[in-house]
């Protein structure tokens, strides 16, 4: 019988120059999401709301329909549709009814991305000329900043395979809950991984461009519900490369040695100094291959699920 | 001598939000007791009214927690799209505190057959276990049944019933540590969940947390310490 519970992905995403995320604006500059350290150093960061936000987005690409969160709007209360087994982004990323008290708890988990590497305090300096604005390109503008960063992030996904497409009777009012086919079931998580393979977006996309999809990528599917990967990347910068530090990830791999049902890990090329060397020791745990092919073993590893039991 | 379940945790990412703070919304430094009983229910499969009613399984359990690392912080922006007159109009800006990089033991105590099955919920989770809001995952680095001893009342870094400023305290200082003041809030031990799963604080009592970077030696009788894997502690909620 299949007993996985959950999916969970490792991923590291490269950016070169961007603020994907900001916080407030502070005078004319456009401060970077940061966290501060006890020694002082500060690091970059992106929220888990801005990357569920693009998932939700990379979805729509993919063909599905999303739901209206304003679908009802009555005063301060605003209503969901509650339809999850019509609107995937209801399923995945749960909603809340504050009339009915229909709450959906997302069986998917995104944490937070956070950078491997301080915040050097860089920033691109631009000016809204006031040409723009009927007068003379000689007016000159006014100057504004934004902070930008180069940096590789960590991010986990969790994925709960119980309760994807599973709705119970308190997140739709219904007796007796509802669930979705196991196909349909399949088919979303399956787009779920192909939309962290084209992840992009956050803010000054028009300028600032940045691909968050996967530079490096670790598939597991778990007897537990446990984000093995959470805490495993470590990284350092030498020949102009990053360094991926394999004792967190071998460590990760080793304490739940017990719990996995299935692993496959993806590695870019170009990108690591050390890619010979993390071949050779993931290869021990699990297949490696490009994040493409292991995206695509994902996919074929969800395929498989539920085929004797429908939960 | 007394069991506890012993659970050593770390997180990227943790909030734990004030009561009553809305559009600055500053977290404690570690969980508060509903926080860490909610870990539990989570672990175990409770939904929030089965957790939080009369007769749920962690009624009894006693909880603790310390820090072992200080964490860092930031205060993270978000946006509220405010309705007026049934239309949509301007995002409304807040503020949120979130701690980085956050390591903390969390303690139950209770009968030990209930211990046992807690341990065993922590091994295999119902839900995901998070510090906070859900995409704040947590990752489980031990779990251990150990025994807690007699303790000295003298604190570092834990949670604390009662309010610290009415305490007679002595920290132990020493040149060159750095702390911040420890917070006093009233919180909740308990919550009653509606008919709309909407949760009323039940129980409030007031509740200091202390800073990791000094040794707060205690004279307060009504503080039972115990120590455990060196640390003193005191259970919040009994």
């Amino acid at each position: 019988m299949n007993i996985s519970k959950a999916i969970t992905i490792g991923y590291l995403a490269k950016i070169s120059a961007a603020n994907v995320n900001a916080s407030h604006t502070e005078g004319n500059v456009v401060v970077a999401k940061k966290v501060t350290l006890p020694d002082g150093s500060t690091i970059p960061y992106i929220s888990g709301q801005a990357i569920r936000r693009m998932l939700r987005d990379r979805l729509e690409d993919l063909g599905y329909k999303l739901s209206d969160l304003f679908a009802s709007v009555k005063g301060q209360e605003v209503t969901p549709p509650v339809r999850p087994w019509e609107f995937v982004d209801e399923d995945l990323f749960g909603y809340l009814d504050p009339s009915g008290g229909k709450r959906r708890t997302s069986p998917v988990r995104v944490s937070a991305a956070v950078g491997l590497f301080p915040f050097q305090g860089d920033r691109d300096l631009g000016t809204r000329s006031f040409e723009r604005f009927g007068q003379n390109m000689t007016a000159g503008g006014n100057m504004f900043e934004t902070e930008l960063y180069a940096n590789l992030f960590k991010g986990t996904i969790l994925i709960e395979l119980d309760r994807v497409g599973i709705f119970r009777e308190n997140e739709i009012g219904e007796n007796n809950g509802k669930s979705l086919d196991n196909s349909e079931r399949k088919r979303r998580v399956r787009d779920l991984i192909e939309a962290l393979n084209l992840l992009w977006g956050g803010g000054r996309t028009a300028r600032m461009l940045s691909d968050l999809s996967p530079k490096f990528i670790a598939y597991a599917r778990l007897k537990v519900k446990h984000p093995v990967f959470l805490e495993a990347f470590v990284a350092h910068y030498e020949n102009n490369k990053y360094r991926l530090e394999l004792e967190p990830l071998k460590n990760a791999l080793n304490k739940f040695d017990n719990y996995f049902e299935y692993k496959v890990f993806g590695l870019d090329s170009g990108i690591y100094s050390n890619e010979d060397e993390i071949r050779e020791v993931l290869g021990q745990y699990g297949e490696v291959v490009t994040v493409h092919e292991a995206i695509a073993k994902a996919k074929g590893d969800i395929d498989g699920l539920w085929k004797e039991s429908s939960a | 001598m007394e069991r506890v379940l012993r659970i050593k945790v770390r997180a990227p990412v943790a909030s734990f939000r004030r009561p009553l703070e809305h559009n600055f919304q500053r977290s404690l430094p570690m969980p508060p007791p509903t926080t860490l009983v909610g870990i539990a229910g989570a672990a175990m499969g409770l939904s929030d009214r089965e957790l939080w009613s009369g007769n749920s399984i962690l009624r009894q359990v006693k909880v603790a927690v310390w820090m072992d690392a200080e964490p860092g912080l930031t205060r993270d922006m978000w946006t509220v799209l405010k309705i007026k007159d049934n239309k949509k109009i301007e995002r409304s800006p807040y503020m949120r505190e979130l701690l980085f990089f956050v390591r903390y033991t969390l303690i139950y105590g209770g009968d030990e057959v209930l211990l046992k099955k807690m341990e065993h919920a922590f091994y295999d989770p119902v839900y995901p276990l998070s510090l906070g809001r859900e995409d704040e995952l947590l990752f489980i680095e031990e779990i251990s049944l150990d025994a807690a001893t007699e303790g000295r009342p003298s604190f570092r870094g834990t949670v604390i019933p009662g309010d610290f400023r009415r305490m007679r305290v002595r920290p132990l200082l020493q040149p060159g540590i750095r702390f911040e003041p420890p917070v006093v809030e009233t919180l909740p031990l308990s919550f009653a969940v509606d008919d709309k799963r909407i949760r009323h604080p039940q129980r409030q009592v007031t509740l200091s947390f202390l800073p990791l970077g000094v040794e707060l030696e205690i004279e307060e009788p009504r503080i039972h310490a115990l120590q455990c894997q060196g640390r003193n502690f005191t259970w919040i909620n009994s």
